[in-house]
């Protein structure tokens, strides 16, 4: 259809045409899951599990609850402690080294860094040609090491160094350098442009343009982002203990596997109280840093040395700051070796070893890198290509419903409708202003909690609880994915609606319309375009995701790809990493489309 | 001395300029007045060398912009200093800081990073001068953005003094303060560009004030000059074929 053929037409848009895709796939991938969501053994006690776990939920433990444990073994709190303190530390650790790497590559694969400033359009050919081509290469570079899960990094770099904490951490902090690359370029481009031309052309030059204006003024942004990654740190290192890392997730793992679901519980909400910590902490910072300090004190003495002296800031950034840093130095000194080795290959050996393994089974006998051809096509057609496509389907079913339970929850937890004083709207004391104002709080805080309980407990987490209570099967999967995305995008669109202008809004109602015309008609209009972008933005996450939740025992990437490694045939594990990176690509590219797209969509 | 001859500025079919001259000489305070979209802020933006004329020449400082080498480039635009209307300030940085950008061009990218976190005190003290110039000295280590709209403007005028320019050039600088404080804004810009012996033009759409501070006014309609003269000279009909809604012209409006 053309521009003007669309223009002209009513009953066209970019938006109806979302929502059709939107049904159409939901129906789609119920016809493949099918409705069978539990899966339950004969003999097995289903009901009488999950009543177990549920109800130790209101009855978590603070000792062993193993009797055949000696007297001398470290007490479970203790214990809990310790994985609490690792889990903590590898987060920062994977950190540490994943932020400047994530800075680097954001500054050079954001467009403005290569931007043909006026001063650069005189430069030769080959120059342009080789920025261009560095560009491309770091996109490609950063894409790729994105485009693998963490638990997926962490099996390759065990099998290639052997099994110690610092591979694990570095198995973390490679994916999201690739994402702190791939976001941190897009805030560096997506800010204002007009102090860069002004100072373009009061003679800057292209490099002083972007450190003095972009990179400052994307600062508060990538900051903000950077402690959410930290918190996102601290889920997958609590998730390193399912690959037997001594973090959270393996005392989670142990008691689960022994039905000590109290003891499961107790960690869960350790977990879970660690991550609202860093959520608040998150919080706080954003607000601070979006508007600055603010010193309304009348100075009477305008020296410039008592200026100075007055200079309005904000203490407890600086100490966060500070902590931070000390922290994330000192998770390398305090506490056990992290480079530990134990093996009777050298780690130079084991290295070899495994890249030599990488090479296709056929090709090593015969020498001929044809053979590479059959062999892959027998993989894909064997399980490759359904298990690919069980990937996408998990991934996306994940999403539509997270998307459309969320879609419907998320204006009730935010703190400009949820309020007896929406948009913020002065309202009048009466008797039962009170009550209202009590029954509004209760409802914003409710449905707040509940987004930040489901995005605090890691997906592989809640996918692996959900598979001993439902029994092996699909749905479980989606379940879990679902739910973990579910809070995830409810933190995300609740952030556009309360940063979204008010003030159409507040017209409504204050023209005698109430909440729901007033954010139907005054902030989804102008909204709705960005919550789409995150559906498509979670939607390459959750193809990671369920490419992973796949070696809970579910026939997706994942499960191929453990099973490839457990039998250490690395050739054919790399080929379905590979597959799963190419979809990563490829959703990547149609995301960017869409995107651009939805931009400039009605 | 900046002179026009026979400029045309076009953007596809529309043209922001049509066949201007005009030449503002060196220390001379100009206004340019006419009624919106009559192509003040594109000959504004041509002077800063944001825009490149289609047909017609621009002569700054008898080099001209045409066939300019990006040495000259360079340093015409350190000598055009230039306060847009939407301010172009970086929003989240010190006020010191922004002011301290004016003067970006004269500088290396290290001397540049130097100065925005480590300034010394010599810097310090000048920018605390000119920000007392301004009126304004007691926001000078508070965030931009926490600023009031004149406030920011004031701002943006003491970045364009600390570039240390020979061209002042203002595009509506007092379109968001109240008329007392246009009034003395304006005062100031007019006495700052006196002391500094700056080339001062300034774009205003209030005649009373473009009459009131400026000798020479330029008036500009569809792109073209129509009125260059003194303030005192320009007449009611001045200002009548000036601002006169002629829809004629305009297809938008007809069709």
């Amino acid at each position: 259809m053309t521009e003007a053929n669309r223009l002209n037409n009513p009953f066209w848009s970019w938006r109806k045409f979302i929502l059709l895709l939107f049904l159409g796939l939901f129906g789609f991938c119920f016809y493949h899951l099918g409705f069978q969501f539990t899966n339950h053994t004969s003999g097995s006690q289903p009901w009488k599990n999950a009543n177990d776990f549920f109800s130790a939920a209101f009855n978590p433990s603070f000792a062993d609850k193993n009797p055949s444990l000696p007297a001398d073994a470290t007490p479970f709190l203790n214990r809990l402690g310790t994985y609490l303190f690792n889990t903590l530390r590898y987060a920062f650790i994977a950190m540490s080294m994943a932020l400047p790497a994530g800075l680097l590559l954001g500054l050079i694969s954001s467009r403005s860094w290569w931007r043909n400033h006026s001063s650069r359009a005189n430069l030769p050919w080959f120059l342009k040609i080789t920025f261009g081509f560095l560009f491309l290469c770091t996109r490609f570079f950063t894409t790729f090491i994105r485009s693998i899960h963490e638990l997926i990094w962490i099996l390759l770099f065990f099998s290639m160094i052997g099994d110690s904490p610092i591979a694990a951490c570095i198995a973390i902090a490679l994916p999201f350098a690739g994402t702190l690359g791939k976001v941190f370029s897009e805030i560096i481009d997506e800010q204002d442009e007009t102090p860069s031309d002004h100072l373009l052309y009061s003679g800057a030059k292209s490099l002083q343009i972007f450190l003095s204006t972009r990179l400052v003024q994307a600062l508060p942004d990538l900051i903000t982002y950077s402690f959410y990654r930290l918190e996102c740190a601290v889920r997958a290192s609590a998730v390193l203990g399912f690959a037997g890392i001594p973090t959270i997730g393996l005392s989670i793992k142990q008691s689960f596997q022994n039905l000590y679901f109290g003891e499961v519980w107790t960690a869960l909400y350790l977990l879970i109280f660690t991550i609202v910590i860093f959520d608040v902490i998150g919080r706080a910072i954003r607000k601070r840093l979006n508007t600055g300090p603010t010193d309304s004190k009348v100075i009477e003495d305008n020296s410039l040395a008592n200026l100075k002296k007055n200079t309005p800031s904000w203490k407890l950034l600086k100490l966060i700051t500070m902590s931070l840093g000390v922290a994330s130095i000192a998770a390398w000194f305090i506490g056990p070796a992290l480079n530990t080795y134990y093996s009777h290959l050298t780690r130079w050996e084991r290295t070899q070893n495994f890249f030599r393994d990488l090479v296709p089974a056929p090709v090593k006998e015969s020498g001929n890198y044809l053979d590479t051809i059959p062999w892959a096509k027998n993989l894909w057609i064997t399980n490759g290509a359904s298990a690919l496509f069980m990937t996408l389907i998990i991934a996306t079913m994940a999403l539509l419903l997270a998307a459309s339970f969320s879609y419907f929850i998320v204006p009730w937890a935010s703190r400009t409708i949820a309020t007896y004083h929406p948009f913020r709207t002065p309202t009048p004391q009466n008797k039962l202003s009170r009550v209202y104002h009590f029954l509004w709080y209760t409802l914003g805080m409710l449905t707040r909690f509940i987004f930040i309980i489901t995005r605090s407990i890691p997906e592989y987490i809640l996918a692996y609880i959900l598979l001993s209570l439902l029994g092996v099967g699909v749905w479980p999967l989606v379940l879990a994915l679902a739910l973990h995305n579910f809070g995830i995008l409810g933190r995300l669109w609740g952030e556009i609606i309360e940063n979204n202008d008010q003030i159409t809004a507040k017209h409504i109602y204050l023209n005698a319309g109430n909440r729901l015309q007033s954010y139907s008609f005054g902030i989804l209009p102008a909204s709705s375009n960005r919550q789409l972008l995150y559906i498509f933005y979670r939607w390459e996450t959750c193809i990671r995701e369920s490419t992973v939740l796949g070696m809970l025992a579910i026939t997706s990437l994942g499960y191929y790809i453990k099973i490839e490694n457990s039998s250490m045939r690395y050739d054919s594990m790399f080929f379905y990493i590979l597959l799963g990176t190419a979809v990563i690509f490829l959703s990547d590219l149609l995301s960017i489309f869409l995107r651009a797209k939805l931009k400039n969509a009605r | 001395m900046i002179k026009f001859t026979d400029a045309t500025l076009s953007f596809g079919s529309i043209k922001a300029l049509d066949h201007c001259s005009l030449e503002i000489k060196s220390g001379e305070q100009v206004a340019l007045i006419g009624p919106s979209g009559s192509g003040k802020s594109s000959l504004m933006k041509t002077i800063t060398t944001e825009n490149l004329l289609s047909s017609g020449s621009l002569q700054i400082d008898s080099l001209n912009m045409d066939s300019v080498s990006s040495f000259d480039l360079k340093s015409i635009r350190r000598s055009i200093a230039y306060i847009p209307q939407d301010l172009a300030l970086v929003p989240n940085i010190k006020v010191s800081q922004n002011v301290s950008l004016g003067s970006v061009g004269h500088e290396s990218t290290l001397s540049t990073l130097r100065n925005l976190t480590f300034p010394n005190k010599k810097r310090l003290d000048k920018i605390h001068a000119i920000l007392q110039e301004v009126g304004i000295t007691d926001k000078m280590f508070h965030r931009t953005d926490s600023l009031s709209g004149g406030q920011q403007q004031r701002v943006a005028i003491a970045r364009a003094i600390f570039q240390n320019a020979s061209y002042l050039l203002a595009d509506e600088p007092v379109s968001a303060v109240d008329p007392t404080r246009a009034h003395s804004l304006l005062e100031r810009l007019t006495s700052i560009a006196t002391d500094h012996k700056l080339t001062l033009v300034c774009t205003l759409h209030n005649l009373e004030y473009a009459k009131k501070f400026f000798p020479r006014l330029i008036g500009m309609r569809s792109g073209a000059v129509s009125y260059d003269g003194s303030a005192q000279d320009f007449t009611e009909n001045d200002f009548n074929e000036l601002y006169s809604l002629d829809y004629s012209k305009n297809t938008n409006l007809t069709s």
